[in-house]
């Protein structure tokens, strides 16, 4: 073998590559990669919100029943946060109106799902639940008819737009206060990068609201004065106001604005909040300026939404812009029909200036614990009163999570890929969120780390593991895998894929997706892609397929609807695919929705870079209580 | 998937029946039949590492399965085995009467820290020094097994990246020769010190740097396994076995895939090397396969303490850098002679045989630059003068190699001793060379060649400078 034709090809790989590598790292940039662990600023008051306890959404008990095999139907419903710890249930059934049986014999308080053993065939059946506190039954929970096929065990339910086309992004809120969660689309799925070329074909992009049975509510376009590009066109859905119907808000312009090139280069930029029921705007304020701060075009096109309870009490609306230079992040409550503003964060303003930190992403927990959600930015936290908490000066990751990865020390962790390259050790990391103080390292140079994953995949290790890989735009193909503790447990194929994880089996392990790709070996075209409709299983890491024909383009995980399990959310042109598990639970847990971290990401994904939201909480197996045997069968592709 | 390992010999019974004159060889010395393990754990216990802890998955399971090895041991010996599954293990010590069972389903994976792999007194490239332990340890012990067709999969790349960091500091200091030694890296199996010692049928991935290192032991056998080391990456240093200093070793039916040596014999280098004074020898090779790698059969660069005795038989090399390789530096010493090597193919290699008494100089003639002041005791050695300076001189002489085909080489043969040292008593018969470039010989005394044809493109021949009585 030759070594200097190896030589050769890395040069010219890493040369090829230069362009790609200057657009999204720009070396100028770096300059501000220095840690801010005790940022200097003027004091701002802390923010006093107009709810006095915490406004949480009025959940329901979110019953499900689907057929889920040749006899048997499988029902699952919610624990709520306010079910006292005794709480059991009791299972019922009305076939045609009729009078209700209850079906189960001892009240159910190990787990929240029930298998019904001996349907009543092909009739028509209702299924409801109904708390029992005490050996007393309190008032029963709403009634769901009867869902789902055998041949698609775990399809529940299927809504159809209004036209043929693929969303890009989901929102999942309760629109009509009944407790049960409703969808916003953003649609269609195309769209452009600041950093390349403009949009010349005048799309435009619709907001769409649906109810939970598939009732259409409103379509609102977004008009010219939106570029179509997720960075454009943030939007988010969440009861702001604490009516208990929640609200939709997104960044707009006005109609004339876009320019003959297709792109907005000048006039109002606003961000507004829709009625979630209607799609009336309720009220609007300027979306944080352009600015030659932020750099060129490319940088001032950078803008995210987001929600935190500041106060601890009071959602508030979060309006972002810049991720690789200036960043400014400015918080709102809606009270009485109007936005009020709480503050502005501009990281010119910290001391030293604090630039170049966001992500793709924005998070909100309170990692400081002082009851008062923080907002995290990327390698920057915002503090709840506006200030910098810390920048770990790490420089823009291209993901963040935060979650208790580590059981064993106190407090919540962030684990970071960060896309700059790095030469001292630091481009993958956990930081303690309370502090900002990296607990470990990766240890060597870095590329461009372009993703990263948390989840408990190995039963015998403590903790979370934590996974990131190499964008190849950075000359790196490397991935990497440690445990909790920082240690290095993993590379290359024993990585598995950080983009979709979801919890859908009896335990504590997170799952993850096996795709068919219908051109192996080279890349589709677009319309091979367009076209294509993903098969999907769910599969353990280095493990079991535990469930398989899931249709359809992967939007959204989140737990929408039965017991704690994972809902996953498909797209096909024109239609919605809701999936839920019906393997029977080994134990019950409150809603994860319920969870302010949980929640907040789930929020989050209707805008940004998509991530598999995390809880608050650690949310992994105990090793001691880890299966005894685990054999291995043959890896499952989770290429995506 | 694994690679075919037993080389069909008839191609090259056809080819070489083409010759005008066919000698027949000299029957194999009475020694080569005393090569290997005489014994093999044969207690009937049976120790399955998951009735005592051991949890497949990522999380390190060393001290759990050590202290089954350790039991199983101290109860008379048996067989310890796993269910299958993938686990995760530091240095392992295995004992007396231990068969270490690695069943197909089965993969150990190397720890990819050093936390789980203590300093041990060993000897690496030549020189006696402390160094982390192997994965799979066998220290001065008799009657151990390692068996089965499961996989040990060093993970070593972590070793790999510390090492090119490491060397480019150093070369910019002027003392690349320390790299190697410096940048501590985890051997996948040592066998040290021990006798009887059987390794068969496993397949063993990514070493961080040699993969089968069997020092100061006798009576070893290295059976069927297939080494992987380019797995995501070319590593330094990943020799496939090493047999250093130690006799009676028999090698058969292995595939290696290595950036390194592939089948490698050494005996120590330069003063330390010299003190120790442990030949390599009684060694035989096998129905043996290298694919990419620096040799498919190399005797050095340690030569202090003497390579012999060795035959090497049906080999096949398949895009080798080299194939038949002996390589010695001006201050290391010692003697490579009766060497047999019979019955080889080749196929796209760069140089079929080569042989040089001055290898890589950068790295075997160590030198401290002055700005050095407070050194290792190892770099010490290392810089311990030869003296006097003959006794540093390496010898090759009374090598016969038979029966070779080469399909396709870069170049032929690339010999060259010093005017101190000739390469003498080669003998070569029966070889036919279909090669780009000729290639050279010089300073060698005394060459026995008979029935040799070298095709090359160019039509030269072999170019022979300072040489007596070596003729084509």
């Amino acid at each position: 073998m030759s070594t200097s034709k190896t030589v050769f090809l890395i040069a010219a790989a890493l040369l090829l590559s230069m362009p790609a590598q200057m657009k999204s790292q720009d070396r100028r940039e770096r300059i501000y990669l220095y840690p801010v662990l005790q940022p200097q600023h003027a004091p701002k008051p802390k923010v006093e919100g107009w709810a006095l306890s915490r406004v949480r959404e009025n959940l329901n008990r979110g019953v499900i029943a689907l057929r889920a095999g040749e006899n048997s139907v499988y029902v699952g419903w919610r624990l709520l946060q306010s079910d006292p710890e005794n709480v059991g249930f009791n299972v019922y059934r009305s076939v045609e109106g009729g009078t209700p049986e209850k079906l189960n014999e001892r009240v159910l308080n190990k787990t929240t799902d029930f298998l019904d053993m001996d349907p009543a065939d092909d009739k028509l059946s209702e299924y409801w639940v109904c708390t029992v506190i005490g050996n007393k039954e309190m008032k029963p929970s709403e009634r769901v008819p009867l869902a789902g096929n055998r041949e698609k065990p775990s399809l529940h339910s299927v809504i159809p737009f209004q036209g043929d086309y693929v969303p890009q992004r989901i929102a999942i809120a309760d629109l009509n206060g009944d407790g049960t969660y409703d969808y916003v689309i953003k649609q269609p799925s195309m769209g452009i990068d600041p950093a390349h070329g403009p949009d010349t074909t005048g799309l435009t992009y619709k907001i769409e609201a649906y109810l939970s049975d598939g009732t259409f509510l409103w379509q609102r376009d977004l008009g010219p004065g939106i570029e179509p590009g997720i960075w454009y066109s943030p939007m988010i859905a969440y009861d702001f106001d604490g009516d208990g119907k929640a609200e939709v808000a997104a960044k707009t312009g006005p109609e004339d604005a876009r320019e003959g090139s297709g792109r907005v280069l000048s006039g109002p930029e606003w961000c507004s909040v829709f009625n979630g029921m209607t799609g009336e705007e309720i009220d609007r304020v300027d979306w944080p300026e352009r600015s030659s701060r932020y750099g060129d075009y490319n940088r001032n096109s950078r803008n995210q939404m987001g929600m935190a309870y500041l106060d601890g009490n009071t959602p508030a609306l979060l309006v972002a812009r810049g991720t690789y230079k200036l960043m400014v992040l400015d918080a709102y409550h809606l009270r009485n029909g109007k936005l009020e503003q709480l503050w502005h964060w501009d990281g010119d303003e910290e001391n030293p200036v604090i630039r170049s930190m966001g992500s793709h992403g924005m998070h909100s927990a309170d990692v400081d614990e002082d009851g008062r959600e923080e907002v995290i930015l990327g390698s920057v936290v915002i503090d709840d009163d506006g200030t910098a908490l810390y920048s770990t000066g790490l420089g823009h990751p291209d993901k963040v999570f935060v979650t208790d990865i580590d059981p064993a020390r106190p407090g919540l962790e962030l684990f970071f890929a960060i896309e700059p390259w790095r030469d001292d050790g630091k481009g993958v990391c956990m930081v303690d969120a309370k502090t900002g103080r990296i607990l470990w390292e990766i240890g060597h140079k870095t590329f461009h780390v372009g993703d990263g994953m948390v989840a408990d995949i190995d039963p015998s290790l403590p903790g979370l593991e934590c996974f990131a890989t190499e964008d190849p735009k950075g000359g790196s193909r490397d991935k990497y895998m440690f445990s909790a503790a920082g240690e290095r447990i993993g590379t290359a194929e024993d990585v598995p894929g950080c983009r979709d994880w979801v919890f859908w089996d009896t335990d504590l392990l997170r799952e993850t997706f096996a795709y068919n790709r219908p051109s192996r070996g080279r890349r589709m075209t677009r319309e091979e892609w367009m076209n294509w409709i993903p098969e999907m299983s769910i599969v353990k890491y280095k493990g079991d397929t535990v469930t398989s024909g899931i249709e359809g383009r992967l939007l959204i995980m989140a737990d929408i609807l039965g017991d704690w399990r994972e809902e996953v959310i498909t797209v096909t042109r024109g239609k919605m695919y809701i999936y839920t598990t019906t393997i029977p639970a080994g134990d019950r847990r409150v809603c994860l929705m319920q969870d302010p971290v949980y929640r907040a990401e789930v929020a989050h994904r209707a805008m940004g870079y998509e991530q598999s939201p995390v809880t608050g909480y650690y949310m992994g197996m105990d090793p001691d209580e880890a299966p005894e045997h685990n054999p291995v069968i043959p890896r499952h592709s989770t290429e995506n | 998937m694994k690679h075919t390992k037993i080389i069909s010999c008839s191609s090259l019974l056809i080819i070489a029946s083409c010759f005008c004159i066919l000698t027949i060889r000299a029957e194999d010395p009475a020694w080569s039949k005393d090569v290997g393990a005489r014994l093999f754990p044969e207690a009937e216990t049976m120790y399955c590492v998951n009735d005592h802890g051991v949890k497949p998955g990522l999380a390190s399971m060393t001290a759990e399965i050590q202290s089954v090895i350790d039991d199983c041991s101290s109860s008379g010996g048996g067989t310890v085995w796993f269910k299958p599954g993938e686990y995760v293990s530091g240095a392992l010590f295995l004992k007396e009467g231990v068969h270490l069972r690695i069943d197909s389903g089965v993969v150990i994976r190397g720890r990819m820290d050093l936390s789980e792999y203590p300093d041990i007194d060993t000897r690496v490239a030549g020189i006696e020094m402390i160094w982390p332990a192997a994965l799979i340890n066998v220290i001065e012990q008799r009657n151990v097994a390692i068996t089965g067709n499961g996989v040990i999969h060093a993970q070593g790349r972590w070793c790999w990246e510390d090492y090119w960091t490491l060397r480019k500091a150093y070369e910019k200091k002027g003392i690349r020769w320390a790299a190697d030694y410096d940048s501590k890296r985890v051997r996948t199996i040592l066998i040290s010190g021990s006798s009887d010692i059987t390794v068969s049928g496993l397949t063993l991935k990514q070493a961080a740097f040699w993969t089968v290192h069997v020092l100061y032991s006798d009576h070893v056998t290295l059976k069927g396994l297939v080494i992987q080391n380019n797995i995501d990456g070319h590593g330094p240093s990943t020799d496939g076995i090493d047999i250093d200093s130690s006799s009676r070793i028999l090698v058969e039916e292995c595939d290696i895939d290595c950036n390194d040596d592939n089948f490698c014999l050494k005996a120590g280098r330069d003063a330390d090397g010299l003190r120790v004074n442990r030949p390599t020898e009684y060694v035989v090779i096998r129905n043996c396969i290298s694919r990419a790698g620096g040799g498919l059969i190399t005797f050095g660069s340690e030569t202090s303490g003497g390579i012999r005795h060795v035959i090497a038989y049906n080999l096949k090399a398949e895009g080798t850098t080299v194939g038949i390789r002996f390589k010695s530096a001006m201050i290391r010493g010692g003697t490579i002679k009766d060497i047999h090597i019979h019955d080889v193919e080749m196929e796209r290699v760069g140089t079929a045989i080569s042989a040089t008494t001055d290898w890589n100089p950068n790295y075997s003639y160590p030198v401290l630059p002055e700005t050095f002041t407070e050194i290792p005791p190892h770099w010490k050695v290392m810089l311990e003068r030869v003296e006097p300076p003959e006794k540093g001189i390496p010898y090759f002489r009374d090598i016969t190699i038979s029966n070779l085909v080469i399909q396709s080489a870069r170049t032929a043969i690339q010999a060259s001793g010093s005017g101190n040292s000739l390469l003498e008593n080669f003998t070569l018969e029966n070889l036919l060379v279909n090669a780009r470039n000729p290639g050279k010989i010089e300073y060698a005394r005394n060459w026995s060649i008979r029935n040799v044809r070298i095709n090359t493109e160019s039509g030269r021949d072999v170019e022979i400078v300072n040489s007596e009585g070596v003729k084509f």
